[in-house]
């Protein structure tokens, strides 16, 4: 058996630079592939133009077009045949029409919870000309211009919105995304084959269709993230005249993601750190290969950038990471009940809106999980047997193993999402281990059992990226949702865009206290200074049916005039409550928030209610002065 | 960079597309030449000075050049947050031409003696087929962004109006100015009513709105002393389908000469 998987590898692993020729000559199945996911992409625009027309379509189609766009490239990235040059071109094709599902969703606005405040980020730059202009939303984001700075240069250059630009730079990342991974597992593995499998398994982790593609800081900061690690592992693979020349995106890359996202450059120095250890353990002595030089300029610099211009990251990460760590240890100890599971909604149990996942969904997104647990133990064997001696495939191991430890963080209720952003950089590690586990599976297979074997792997990488996805995003929101829609020609717009437009249109700049899913539009597209969430305990005076005098003393303390009050329950889902409010059979009447969530106001004597329309209305406190 | 010919249409790129960045006033063609200016040409021109006579490959250069080109896009902007005028589209332009050109010429000297033979670019051989297949691709790509981008009616979301009121605009200007947007899925038959203080007879005004449609009425305030206490004003609004139920409710101040909301 061994000399089985010996065999295979050696006839799979082709070096990459030996690809140079002419695409044309390597195209393959490149033309056909994209084709059919090209069609992938077309039925997932159909289903979801269907449910933004409220036809409530069936989940089926959407489900077909994902598998249409996944399967047949993923047949052919198990096959022996293609070239390198093929297999790069198919994980790219993919990605780019995964990337296209996610925009389908909404093509005109940032509808995503962390898009508003650097949407908001960028058109500050753009407007202003100079970086670091505060948001009340997110308020380490400006600190971390990356990504809006990206953004703005596209911005003025074309002349365009922060929208098209922000998903021009997105989708560019994204790319990055995939061809340096593709040459990273490619160097470690020495296998285009492997390359592939591990990328089209990557695109199977949680975050990768949704949350991952969003316009957010973290998004850039992964791509860059994985361009330095392909370029560590070039470095190791060329001779020590080499070192220079890949020195370069490695130190450049590092000063940018250390401007671009937080923990994406706390992540980094751990890696670093991580691997230098490896080097240590595999060469038993340090060399000039080590990467320990880069790991100090990493963990220097981002203290720097954190003690100089970005400290108010401290306080912004220490609570929620304090209440993680406290509430994980009170789930293991019982103290606090577990999370439910493919659950998702409001942030607090009075407003949250119930939402279930279909059973087949629930077994899709554990299967996925077990296919995962299934093929760590056979990759670990593989690093194990022919990996062993790079640092790289040690650490990858590591991370694998690292994933199923986060895993359990979503029973934790406050841990879940610290759990749920780490997976996306374990995953790294984790597809690479799994890809190693699929090529030795295969590798079993001879005779008539070839292509039997090659379709039964085919169909576990669909469940690994239907089953991914949805874990990764709640069930209902996979098809799009309507936020404007037509009726006899016009056009009109859900309640908080309304709000929001309108807004802009009378208090540019004003300071208002919202919901979270107000404030998130009246930052962008409304251009307003918001506060919301626990900031001010804003919650909390909005979520209150009576008023209290601490209230109004409360607000008036920080100078906020304007307050938006909502009663739709799905102002508080920070993923549901942009758009329309739909009725049955398309969606769900969900029963208002008391009416004193609204009424309160009034009993401030100088308040106004200037704006109401019907769930939302706005309220001037000062208007009597 | 005489004789190295992926140099010299680098840097020849970067500054024609710099200009028609800057020049052209069509959105889509600044869009088309910005994208290359901001997210290639940048990373090749460093990969090129960086690796000088030992190219990395095409592969791992296209990777490098969207790579750095990004990196590029993030270091640039500190950069230019410092420098006289700040994120411009024109400092913006000069920053990405100058990294080209230096990368350009840096790789240059670095690589010496020019290699013989010309540049070529990759040219896919393709069948009919083949070709079919991918521009069948492309329009089914197309297709699904026209699809997406098309707003269609949907029946079966909850309609609802807007109902505001806000203080006459200008300085001079008194009383209040009152907008109704009709955002339900008919036309619909509003009675709007504005209370001013406690006059026995309210301001009303009937109108038809279409779906989309809006409605702004100007309410002057006269036979109040100015300036004076403030005085309550409230506007309700009334559907033709249920003439006793207020539907939308607002209320504000005025004072006369001078209204605040």
């Amino acid at each position: 058996m061994t000399a089985l998987i010996a065999r295979e590898v050696a006839r799979d692993t082709v070096a990459l630079e030996a690809d140079r020729s002419a695409p044309g000559s390597r195209i393959g199945q490149v033309p056909l592939i994209a084709f059919l996911a090209g069609i992938g992409l077309l039925v997932c625009s159909v289903a979801d133009a269907l449910a933004r027309a409220t036809l409530a379509p069936s989940p089926l189609i959407y489900w077909a077009g994902i598998l249409i766009i996944g399967l047949p490239i993923f047949y052919r990235l198990l096959s022996r045949e293609a070239s390198p040059g093929e297999r790069l071109a198919l994980v790219c094709v993919l990605a780019m029409a995964l990337y296209g599902v996610k925009l389908a969703q909404e093509p005109f606005l940032f509808t995503f919870p962390d898009e508003f405040t650097h949407s908001y980020n960028a058109n500050q730059i753009e407007l202003h000309h100079h970086l670091f202009h505060p948001n009340s939303l997110l308020v380490v984001s400006p600190y971390y211009p990356g990504l809006e700075g990206a953004t703005s240069a596209l911005m003025m250059l074309t002349g365009m919105s922060s929208y098209v630009a922000g998903i021009i730079v997105v989708g560019a990342a994204r790319l990055t995304l995939v061809i340096a991974l593709f040459l990273l597992f490619g160097r470690i593995s020495g296998s285009a084959r492997i390359a592939g499998i591990g990328v089209a398994i990557y695109a199977g982790n949680p975050n990768f269709m949704f949350f991952g593609a969003q316009y957010s800081y973290g998004s850039l900061a992964l791509p860059l993230l994985v361009v330095l690690l392909m370029a560590l592992a070039e470095r190791d693979a060329f001779p020590r005249s080499w070192s220079w020349a890949w020195s370069v995106p490695i130190v450049l890359g590092t000063a940018a993601l250390v401007v671009t996202h937080h923990l994406t450059s706390y992540a980094l120095t751990g890696i670093l750190l991580t691997l230098a250890l490896a080097h240590v353990l595999v060469h038993r002595r340090v060399e000039w290969r080590n990467p320990l030089p880069f790991a100090i300029l990493a963990g220097g610099l981002s203290a720097i950038w954190l003690l100089v211009v970005a400290s108010a990251t401290l306080s912004y990460l220490e609570a929620p990471l304090a209440r993680a760590i406290r509430e994980t240890w009170n789930t293991i100890t019982g103290d606090t009940g577990t999370r439910d599971l493919f659950q998702s909604g409001g942030s607090s149990s009075g407003t949250r809106v119930p939402v279930s996942t279909p059973v087949v969904a629930q077994i899709f997104a554990f299967a996925s999980v077990v296919i995962l647990l299934i093929g760590l133990p056979l990759g670990l064997w593989q690093v194990w047997r022919r990996h062993r001696t790079k640092a790289f495939a040690l650490m990858f191991s590591l991370a694998a193993i690292g994933f199923f430890g986060v895993l359990g963080l979503r029973f934790a209720p406050a841990a879940w999402e610290a759990g749920n952003r780490a997976a996306e950089y374990l995953f790294l590690g984790l597809a690479f281990v799994v890809a190693l586990a699929i090529v030795s599976v295969y590798s079993l297979l001879e005779g008539r059992r070839v292509r039997l074997g090659r379709g039964l792997l085919t169909a576990c990488l669909g469940v690994l990226l239907t089953g991914g996805a949805i874990s990764g995003w709640p069930w209902d929101q996979h098809l799009a949702q309507p936020i404007t829609a037509t009726s006899d020609g016009r056009r009109f717009e859900s309640e908080p865009l309304g709000m929001a437009r309108w807004a802009r249109g009378h208090f540019p700049g004003q300071k208002f206290a919202a919901t979270e899913i107000d404030a998130r539009l009246l930052i962008d597209p409304g251009g307003a200074r918001v506060y919301s969430g626990y900031t001010l305990e804003v919650q909390d005076i909005l979520d209150a049916t009576k008023l209290e005098p601490w209230h109004t003393a409360d607000l008036r303390r920080n100078k906020t005039r304007y307050v938006v009050a909502d009663r739709r329950r799905t102002s508080r889902d920070l993923i549901r409550g942009y758009f329309l409010s739909l009725l049955p059979p398309a969606g769900k009447r969900y029963r208002p928030l008391p009416r004193g969530t609204t009424a309160k106001f009034e009993q401030i004597p100088t308040a106004a209610r200037m704006f109401d329309s019907g769930n939302i209305v706005v309220f001037d406190i000062e208007a009597g002065r | 960079m005489r004789g190295h010919q992926d140099l010299a249409v680098a840097a020849a790129a970067a500054v024609t597309c710099a200009l028609f960045a800057l020049l052209v006033p069509f959105e889509l063609v600044r869009l088309a030449v910005a994208v290359p200016l901001a997210l290639l040409l940048p990373g090749y021109a460093i990969s090129a000075a960086a690796f000088g006579p030992r190219p990395p490959g095409p592969v791992r250069l296209l990777a490098l050049s969207l790579g750095l080109s990004l990196i590029t896009l993030v270091l640039g902007t500190l950069v230019l947050n410092y420098a006289p005028g700040g994120l411009r589209a024109g400092s913006w332009a000069a920053l990405l031409v100058l990294v080209v050109l230096v990368g350009c010429v840096v790789a240059a000297v670095r690589r010496g003696e020019a290699p013989s033979g010309r540049f070529r670019w990759p040219r896919p051989r393709l069948t009919r087929s083949e070709g079919g297949l991918l521009l069948g691709a492309a329009l089914a790509f197309a297709a699904a962004g026209v699809i997406s981008s098309t707003a269609l009616p949907a029946k079966n979301a909850e309609g609802y109006t807007r109902l505001w009121m806000l203080p006459a605009s200008g300085a001079e200007a008194s009383g209040v100015r009152v907008g109704v947007i009709n955002q339900e899925h008919d036309t619909v038959a509003y009675r709007l009513e504005v209370q001013l203080g406690h006059r026995r007879n309210p301001v009303v005004r009937r109108f038809f709105l279409q779906p989309g449609q809006k409605r702004r009425v100007q309410i002057p305030v006269g036979g109040l002393p100015t300036p004076a206490k403030p005085v309550p004003v409230t506007a309700l609004l009334f559907r033709r389908a249920d003439p006793d139920t207020a539907y939308r409710r607002v209320t504000g101040w005025t004072r006369g000469a001078r209204a605040t909301p």
